[in-house]
């Protein structure tokens, strides 16, 4: 009996929070967090990357990839990440991929959102990792970044922010932490060898 | 009777009405919206290498359009020094199409100049709505002179060179196309008017951004 009170009490409770925030245009955004999947077939790939989000106006929860090849009728794929950092999509197609954007909320308290592009790679060689052009399966390494304030703010005027190349953490720093969503699938043999084959470069 | 280029240009200044800018202007359909006294017909052609397909082009819009993939804005006239598509000057901002001849208005008083322009990679409406553009920049301009007496000009064809990721990796200009332009031009606003080959002196430095 007591349980069931709770439970109707509960439901009501998350009812009004719902109405609420949908009425308020409060921004809800799932971030996707998951573990990777298996490969759907021999010609797939597997993308990660890194975004230092200290220093960022926002903190990091979503983003897209753009499929550019091959042509499909939705190139904007939201990409998953694990809240360090880290950010990957397993599954793609063989073909060529940039970052759209990185983003996310500004803090918890605001109602306002972050979009972040990188500059043109064509224009600045540093971020020439986030154009991709994958010409066979395996996994691909997009690069790591951080985003800064590059011009303090003051009373009338707001702070900008920059974004560059980072080689803190490594790559195979981020693979360790690639490894964590990868670990129960068949993706796995391709992160370890690609952490075996750095750990040897060293 | 409202036709393709009005939506087109309708769902541009909507989008861009959202981001706060104002509107460009469109490559004129009839001559009698020229000022004869102060103003010559300017006919050239945008081409990006390779073409754009539609599929490029992500566009999700409530009102959509088929066209947005082949739209380019031009900036001309004004040297902004670095390229926008914040539209902050309506005269010298142009909605043209690629791979389809433009009439432009311009001063006969001074050379016409060419900075390039942008064209949309994604345009998305509604709740979450985002935009992509990306910017073909001619760095210094390409500047057309012509006779004063002229009433309409040609400029020729501007090809952008692009990689799949839309970076321009070379920009060509040709005037090969003359005779055929003279005649289309010619047919279009039923008249006996000449071209008259504009004078190029040609930017050599190009670049791009998104």
């Amino acid at each position: 009996m007591l349980n069931s009170i709770t439970f109707t009490r509960f439901l009501k409770i998350l009812i009004v929070v719902t109405l609420a925030l949908s009425t308020s245009s409060c921004l809800i955004f799932w971030t996707k967090t998951g573990d990777a999947k298996d490969p759907v077939n021999n010609n797939s790939i597997l993308v990660y990357g890194y975004l230092d989000d200290s220093a960022a106006p926002f903190s990091f929860r979503w983003g897209q990839l753009h499929q550019v090849l091959p042509r499909t009728d939705e190139p904007f794929l939201d990409i998953k990440l694990n809240k360090k950092g880290l950010f990957y999509l397993e599954n793609l197609p063989v073909g060529s991929y940039s970052i759209e954007s990185l983003g996310g909320p500004e803090g918890f308290f605001s109602n306002s959102s972050w979009t972040w592009r990188f500059p043109n790679p064509s224009q600045h060689p540093e971020f020439k990792l986030t154009e991709l052009r994958a010409g066979k399966p395996g996994i691909y390494f997009m690069g790591a970044y951080r985003i800064y304030e590059s011009k303090h703010g003051g009373f009338f005027s707001s702070a900008e922010y920059s974004s560059a190349s980072v080689d803190h953490p490594s790559e195979l720093e981020i693979l360790q932490q690639l490894r964590e969503k990868t670990r129960d699938s068949k993706w796995d043999h391709l992160v370890v060898a690609r952490i075996n084959e750095l750990i040897k470069r060293k | 009777m409202i036709n393709q280029r009005d939506v087109l240009v309708a769902i541009i200044s909507a989008t861009l009405l959202l981001s706060g800018c104002l509107t460009p202007r469109s490559s004129i359909e009839d001559l009698s919206a020229m000022n004869k006294e102060t103003e010559v017909v300017i006919v050239g052609r945008i081409e990006i290498v390779p073409k754009i397909q539609k599929e490029d082009v992500s566009v999700k819009m409530a009102l959509g359009t088929d066209e947005l993939y082949r739209t380019f804005i031009l900036r001309i006239n004004e040297d902004i020094g670095e390229m926008t598509d914040y539209i902050n000057d309506r005269d010298n901002m142009v909605v043209v199409k690629t791979e389809e001849d433009f009439y432009v208005t311009s001063s006969r008083n001074e050379p016409f100049s060419l900075y390039g322009g942008w064209f949309y990679t994604k345009v998305h409406g509604g709740s979450g709505a985002s935009r992509s553009t990306t910017l073909y920049h001619i760095i210094n301009g390409m500047k057309a002179e012509f006779p004063k007496n002229a009433g309409a000009v040609y400029l020729g064809t501007i090809r952008f060179k692009r990689d799949e990721f839309f970076n321009l990796k070379a920009i060509d200009f040709a005037q090969d196309d003359y005779a055929a332009a003279q005649k289309r031009f010619q047919k279009k606003f039923k008249t006996n008017m000449p071209l008259v080959k504009a004078k190029i002196s040609q930017a050599k430095v190009a670049s791009s951004k998104k």
